[in-house]
């Protein structure tokens, strides 16, 4: 499938939830970040440094600081990504610029916190403005990204948290569900981009943790899940099967599905139970069968109703826009497809069904509507829901709160574009040349999300 | 970065060790002065930070817990990069323990930092009765292969600061000459946090 088509059925857009091993990490490591910038400007501290830094620049005497800025987002621009390079050259300047602010007028009496602080303001403010073209930048990490993501899907559809030892505490199915999107990419902008001179001690062990979940993913295997051989051959072609068999069953009979659900899924390890009933319903109520698990979905709502729902949920979030970029298909009416939409439909509908049936697998739902593309985004809104239980599994009170008040923020995974707007009205244009909503389509783990 | 103040020594310290040998417990009685039976087994968060001071020089060190079954063992190069030191706990009750302390003796020795300091600590030091590796044994391995060894009881309390501090002296030790600026992990940093906090994510 291609990449677009990716980003277009994002279901986990942002980093709501991680692999395993990771979530709970990241959730200390925020609490963390707090604790040692107490005073620092409360949860926002980040957001704040930023703010801080923008306000130092719109002074005169920052003029010099301005121009070296500017002068090297736009050297970044103007050449072909090369990561090692870039990365390089960013670790430099950010350094450079550590230095330079310390014999700054602008930071006479500061203390080595103000100092720290502008530098994250710097480096936020610098990724900002380069990360269209730093991130995902080369064909062969996009791949990854969809190779990592297929064996994450694969292996989620047999693995039990007790395969890994696990502690029941974190043993939250969601978390076994969570397949984020790009997630390679992600690791490696902020193994190339994060500022080495902060990326050390809990941060580094933290980080260390989720790139080893990453490696633990690429090599299992029987042996790593303490599984017989064959037992694990054998459940990753079933998962295999149950993939492909969502394309082939689904492409062969779409010629006599209904206009009203469009598509039918009959996986071929569908038990014969399940198949009598898809042929008896043909039309409205669907069923499926996940890997042994039977589910049968009931619902007779409508397309209609459901769009009704998923709008008025979805209207409850003040980023509707977003929804709109994400999954284009959302409002759209059967005039407005072309036979060009038809492919891309198709494959957005497989991944939401296999997302949708690990997800309700995984809540313990057995009596939930069959998705169709229309339902993406209540889908979606659901699973901001599911990581902020999953969340609250397995910390300590303390960490539940600074979970609670991170959440609230209306949205951390997108850029604010308040800030960037005021960026370049302090710095003078300084616009990468690459379409505007392409920061929409490229979910990435925001400085926000990652280091505070 | 230049700080003002006394200077901290900031210090990555890694423990390896099998499964159950008790790995967690040695540091939560380092960190937390406590000790739990039923401790459960490391997967996920287990970072501690702890400082000592060493006549008058500080040592902060950053511990790196890490999961000791075997179906981990191919992430560990990726928590023992940069180490400063390495703690390499056995068993004193299980002999197979300590055939995987000198395997992974032998690990950092290949693919570690020659500067890492390694410690070799015979823990479950309390259960004298259930021994199965003698002291004498694990001594001559350790001054064959140029670790320190301590045979160690979390429970008790036994040998644990005295472990660390040893660590942290050999440290500063090292840390007298310039070090080799390739491969040191010790680094001043300014650190804002109160000396002797402790944080865990268990």
């Amino acid at each position: 499938m291609s990449v677009s088509n990716l980003r277009n059925l994002t279901l986990f857009s942002g980093w709501k939830s991680e692999i395993p091993l990771s979530l709970p990490l990241l959730l200390s490591y925020r609490s963390d970040r707090k604790m040692e910038r107490s005073g620092g400007g409360g949860s926002d501290a980040f957001g704040s440094s930023m703010h801080d830094f923008l306000e130092r620049m719109r002074h005169p005497s920052a003029a010099d600081l301005v121009k070296s800025i500017k002068s090297f987002i736009v050297s970044i621009l103007n050449k072909d990504p090369d990561p090692e390079k870039d990365s390089a050259a960013v670790q430099e300047f950010l350094a450079n610029m550590e230095v330079a602010f310390r014999s700054h007028t602008l930071w006479v009496g500061s203390s080595d916190e103000e100092l720290e602080s502008a530098g994250e303001g710097l480096e936020k403010y610098l990724m900002t403005k380069i990360y269209n073209r730093v991130f995902m930048s080369l064909p062969e990490d996009v791949k990854r990204d969809e190779e990592l993501s297929e064996k994450i899907t694969l292996i989620q559809q047999f693995i039990r948290p007790e395969y890994l030892d696990i502690k029941p505490t974190f043993q939250n199915e969601t978390s076994w569900l969570a397949n984020p999107p790009h997630l390679h990419s992600n690791l490696l902008y902020i193994q190339r981009y994060r500022h080495q001179s902060r990326m050390v001690s809990e941060a580094a062990y933290f980080f260390t943790n989720i790139l080893s979940a990453e490696a633990f993913i690429w090599d299992i295997d029987a042996k790593s899940l303490s599984m017989d051989e064959v037992e694990f051959q054998h459940n990753m072609e079933s998962a295999r099967a149950l993939l492909l068999g969502l394309s082939t069953d689904s492409v062969s009979h779409g010629d006599h599905a209904s206009e009203a659900t469009g598509h039918k899924i009959e996986p071929s390890k569908a038990k014969n139970d399940t198949n009598d009933y898809v042929k008896e319903q043909s039309s409205a109520p669907q069923a499926f069968d996940l890997n042994g698990m039977s589910q049968r979905l009931t619902s007779t709502r409508t397309v209609t109703d459901i769009e009704k729902q998923g709008t008025s949920d979805l209207l409850k979030e003040d980023q509707l826009s977003r929804y709109f970029l994400d999954y284009p298909f959302l409002y759209a009416r059967a005039g407005d497809l072309t036979i060009e939409d038809v492919e891309t439909l198709l494959s957005s509908y497989k991944q939401l069904v296999l997302k949708y049936a690990s997800l309700s697998k995984g809540m313990g739902i057995s009596n939930m509507p069959l998705p169709v593309p229309a339902v993406q985004g209540e889908a979606k809104y659901g699973t901001g829901i599911d990581s902020r239980d999953l969340a609250a599994t397995g910390t300590s009170s303390e960490k539940e709160e600074e979970l609670t008040s991170t959440d609230n923020k209306p949205d951390g995974n997108m850029f604010t574009s308040k800030s960037e707007d005021n960026l370049l009205i302090s710095l003078g244009e300084v616009k990468p040349n690459i379409p505007a909503d392409d920061s929409f389509s490229r979910p990435v783990i925001e400085k926000d999300e990652a280091f505070e | 970065m230049a700080t003002s103040g006394s200077k901290i020594k900031n210090a990555k310290l890694v423990l390896l060790g099998d499964v159950g040998t008790g790995k967690s417990s040695v540091v939560l009685r380092f960190v937390k002065g406590q000790f739990v039976e039923f401790q459960e087994s490391t997967i996920g968060a287990a970072f501690f930070s702890q400082t000592l001071a060493v006549n008058d020089e500080t040592v902060k060190f950053e511990i790196w817990d890490t999961a000791g079954q075997e179906r981990y063992h191919s992430l560990a190069p990726m928590y023992y990069r940069g180490a400063a030191a390495a703690v390499i706990v056995y068993d004193i009750t299980n002999p197979a323990s300590f055939t995987r302390a000198k395997k992974w003796v032998q690990e950092l020795q290949a693919q570690g930092n020659s500067n890492t300091v390694m410690a070799l600590a015979g823990n479950k030091a309390d259960m004298l009765e259930a021994r199965k590796v003698s002291t004498e044994e694990a001594q001559t391995y350790a001054q064959e292969n140029g670790l320190f060894f301590m045979e160690t009881s979390a429970k008790t309390a036994i040998n644990v600061n005295d472990i660390f501090y040893e660590i942290a002296k050999r440290l500063l030790v090292q840390a007298q000459p310039p070090p080799n600026p390739a491969g040191m992990i010790l680094t001043d940093r300014s650190d804002q946090r109160s000396a002797t906090s402790t944080s865990c994510c268990s």
